[in-house]
């Protein structure tokens, strides 16, 4: 397995502020990786680390096996798709092919044909959805190993985020050679119908990651009578315990199913889960998962 | 990345160019007339033998002035309009966030924006120095002034200085200030503050002036007259000093004091006591005994051969602050973020 993205003990400041602390994580090749977390939480200056538009305070963070600066392989969409207003968006692609020496310049104009862009409009007056999908077209035509998304959908409206993420999919879909994504959104339903893996980002830390069906399969909902966290078996890993009177309910991650008859344990939606690692107390950086993270299924 | 450069700047360019074309146009065609004008004319007149010259120099003094203040402004202008935003427009928009993630690192779009908007300012200065120069010649062959500080701002090799100091300078701030409006003031306030203090602290220094016991009104290339005595009290004693005005046409005289006390050939500051020639408590010293005396001042200043001199070495300040700022601007950029 090869980690395309390497982040190891990785901690960035602003002043005395932390954007991002103590962040280790791997992101496997061919993947595609959804950050979530609330606004704030470090999604923007993971991405940016990772791309080199910023260096970290300490730690280390490694691309392609090195440190960021593989201009050439790697795609970025920065957050609010920042675009030069005053030229057209055939500006925008003929900037494409002089800065960027893989070029694909057929695959640039037929993204901007399907978005119904005229080439001859100036960006400034182009709409949010109209702004991202130039954007988009401009980071994949560069035939990018590596394409990192930060928050592109969070100003778009329903129907461009759906053609918004649908471009994005065709990309994974064609993309030669393959190609790996992160992006980051702070609504998780953004992510789960294109990503394969999941980074749960709140108070600058990371709080969870996985595969989502790893993710999904280890992590379930117990509801009991009325018993204490402690007398649970000890395969079963309590995350969070809440007591009515007469039932107990517990957020355990377990390896498997484990059936009992005192029990009904039923698997935790992706987004139950989420917000569960995203509203847990900040104090215990909560444990990355330990185990190697799967190859993606796809 | 030259062409983004273009593309990103051509409005200001083309604005630049017409301005450049305006200008030419103007000064070309009146700069041939004056010369008709003033062609057969004596230039080499003593005082008030050259009346005709005179006047048609002071009928073109206003386009002589406006000509001027082009040179003058460009550069500052340049700065700020073209050298602030340079930088500080991109992070104020994001859109170096694009810009940096395509496949060209950081410092080539660096010099290819700067190396670009800087040959655009030098050009532009230096056709405008070039036009300038030429249009004002018969009036620097009549005032013999360029060397004195403002007009030396105004000529020949110095406005290209200027201008690439200009850029770099707008281009610098802006990556610190990361705010084009407050880049722009600051760029200009700055620049303003450097032009005068050049003249003022550094140009004087560039090459050690000439200090001299010189007689007055004698040896070529001088203009020295005996202009009274100095009377702090309002009454005329005898320790009143012996002033005089001197002059080096075309050259700079740096002595701070004019009038300058007048001195004997032993370099002793002349009083009216010791003065040499005769008078009587009612009437001063007889001029004409005063125009033949050996009357002596001491000066400090540049002469008229060394204009050049101080206009390549002038220029070179310039470039070398250019450069020093260029590569502040790059080593900051790379280590942003």
């Amino acid at each position: 397995m090869t980690a395309i993205v390497e982040a190891r003990a990785l901690h960035k400041r602003y002043g005395r502020r932390p954007a991002l602390t103590d962040c280790t994580l791997s992101v496997p090749a061919g993947s595609v990786v959804g950050l979530v977390g609330p606004n704030g939480a470090g999604k923007s200056t993971l991405l940016q680390l990772a791309c080199g538009l910023l260096t970290p305070t300490s730690g280390t963070i490694e691309v392609f096996g090195a440190p960021p600066g593989q201009l050439a392989r790697v795609g970025f969409v920065a957050q609010d798709t920042p675009l030069y207003p005053a030229l057209t968006v055939a500006d925008h692609l003929r900037l494409g092919a002089r800065l960027n020496p893989r070029w694909d310049a057929a695959l640039a104009e037929r993204r901007v044909r399907q978005a119904g862009l005229d080439p001859a409009q100036k960006t400034g007056r182009l709409s949010g959805g109209q702004r991202a999908q130039l954007a988009l077209a401009l980071a994949v035509a560069k035939r990018p190993e590596l394409l990192l998304l930060d928050e592109p959908v969070a100003a778009l409206d329903p129907l461009a985020r759906r053609a918004f993420l649908q471009g994005l999919m065709e990309f994974v879909a064609e993309a030669e050679p393959q190609a790996t994504v992160l992006l980051s959104s702070h609504l998780l339903s953004d992510l789960e119908r294109v990503c394969d893996h999941l980074v749960v980002l709140a108070d600058s830390r990371v709080r969870a990651q996985g595969g989502i069906d790893d993710l999904l399969a280890t992590h379930f909902r117990l509801t009991t009578a009325r018993r204490d966290a402690d007398t649970l078996p000890a395969a079963l890993h309590v995350l969070r315990a809440e007591h009515t009177e007469r039932q107990s309910t517990f957020t355990v991650r377990a390896e498997a199913h484990l059936d009992d008859p005192s029990w009904v344990m039923e698997p935790l939606g992706l987004e139950d889960l989420v917000l569960h690692h995203m509203s847990a107390p900040s104090a215990p950086s909560a444990p990355a998962d330990p185990r190697p993270v799967p190859e993606p299924q796809r | 990345m030259t062409w983004l450069t273009w593309r990103q700047q051509r409005a200001q360019f083309l604005a630049a160019a017409a301005v450049l074309v305006l200008a030419a146009a103007y000064l070309l065609v009146d700069g041939v007339r004056l010369r008709h004008q003033i062609h057969g004319l004596p230039t080499d007149c003593g005082i008030n033998a050259c009346f005709d010259l005179e006047r048609v120099i002071s009928s073109k003094r206003n386009a002589y002035l406006a000509a001027g203040a082009l040179v003058l402004l460009a550069p500052a202008l340049i700065g700020a309009f073209w050298g602030a935003p340079l930088i500080a427009r991109e992070l104020e928009t994001g859109t170096h966030r694009t810009v940096w993630n395509q496949s060209v690192p950081r410092g080539r779009w660096l010099a290819a924006k700067l190396l670009l908007t800087t040959a655009a300012a030098v050009l532009v200065t230096g056709l405008l120095s070039l036009l300038v120069t030429w249009y004002a010649a018969p009036f620097d062959r009549f005032d013999r002034d360029r060397f004195q500080p403002l007009l030396f701002d105004l000529r020949g090799l110095v406005p290209l200085g200027y201008a690439a100091f200009a850029v770099a300078l707008g281009t610098c701030t802006g990556l610190f200030l990361r705010r084009t409006l407050a880049a722009m003031a600051v760029t200009l306030a700055v620049f303003t503050a450097v032009q005068v203090l050049v003249p003022l602290a550094v140009r004087p220094h560039l090459q050690q002036p000439v200090h001299e016991l010189a007689a007055l009104d004698k040896g070529p290339g001088r203009l020295g007259s005996f202009a009274g005595f100095e009377t702090p009290s309002g009454h005329l004693g005898p320790d009143a000093r012996m002033l005089a005005t001197f002059d080096v046409p075309d050259g700079w005289v740096l002595s701070d004091r004019t009038p300058l006390p007048v001195r004997d050939a032993t370099g002793r500051v002349l009083t009216l006591a010791s003065q040499p020639c005769p008078r009587s408590d009612e009437h001063p010293p007889d001029s004409a005994c005063l125009a033949e005396a050996d009357l002596y001042v001491a000066v400090d200043y540049q002469p008229a051969d060394r204009y050049w001199t101080f206009q390549l070495a002038e220029t070179g300040l310039y470039l070398a602050l250019a450069a020093a700022l260029a590569a502040l601007t790059s080593w900051r950029l790379r280590r942003l973020g």
